[in-house]
């Protein structure tokens, strides 16, 4: 067996959760599975934020689930930049939900791994080094994509989400 | 505001009014969301079985 995983998507100020989401689809307006041609971003400025979580709904016999990794692969259009708040070091805990934005995020202020990471750069309960050993969740994954005002097409690319798994 | 208690399911849209439904619910693929097959079928069928047995012999490798 094996522990069944999803992720999750969180929008508006009611913290509405999407569960076991099927894409991570980007644009100018705070929603899961949104549609981008019906909402472009305005050269210059930034998609609303995402707020997401890894969510383990069963364990199947597993007893650990830990070392979560989130990266992109794929370029993003012209000039534009992808932020996030995974990273491998100085991790600074959890983050609590705020209304997703389109300003400039100011949770989200590295720069999305093009690669996998040497190592965990999302925490769980928290920490880098967390773990579940029964169902629960991660600490919230929060990414933007930020466009500069020459930048005249979109993008399609991969969000990638791993974890260990300890039988 | 109130947190928002509901939620939908990504993959078959429907509304649930807590976690403890949605996670109790028969999604689009004949599974609820805690059966390790609805993972498989929305991961587009990537897992085989392996017995505990096959396992100890080294038969299933990352």
């Amino acid at each position: 067996m094996a522990a069944t995983i999803q992720i999750d998507e969180y929008n508006s100020v009611g913290e509405t959760k999407s569960a076991n989401i099927t894409n991570s689809n980007m644009g100018s307006t705070d929603a899961s599975d949104l549609v981008p041609v019906n909402f472009p971003v305005v050269p210059g400025e930034n998609t609303y934020e995402k707020w997401q979580k890894v969510e383990v709904t069963a364990m199947g016999g597993s007893s650990r689930i830990d070392n979560l990794k989130v990266w992109r692969t794929g370029a993003l259009g012209g000039s534009a930049v992808h932020v996030t708040n995974a990273r491998i070091a100085d991790y600074g805990g959890a983050d609590a939900f705020a209304t997703p934005i389109a300003t400039d995020s100011t949770v989200a202020d590295q720069t999305m791994p093009t690669s996998e990471p040497a190592t965990a750069n999302l925490g769980i309960g928290g920490a880098l080094a967390g773990n579940l050993e029964a169902t629960g969740l991660s600490d919230y994954l929060v990414h933007q994509i930020q466009t500069d005002a020459g930048d005249v097409a979109g993008s399609t690319s991969m969000m990638n989400y791993q974890y260990d798994e300890t039988s | 505001m109130p947190k928002d208690t509901t939620v939908k399911c990504g993959a078959c849209k429907k509304v649930f009014l807590s976690d403890k439904e949605y996670l109790k619910h028969t999604c689009i693929t004949g599974f609820t969301p805690t059966d390790v097959e609805h993972f498989d079928k929305l991961s587009g069928g990537r897992f085989s079985k392996v017995s505990a047995s096959a396992i100890k012999r080294g038969e299933a490798k990352k």
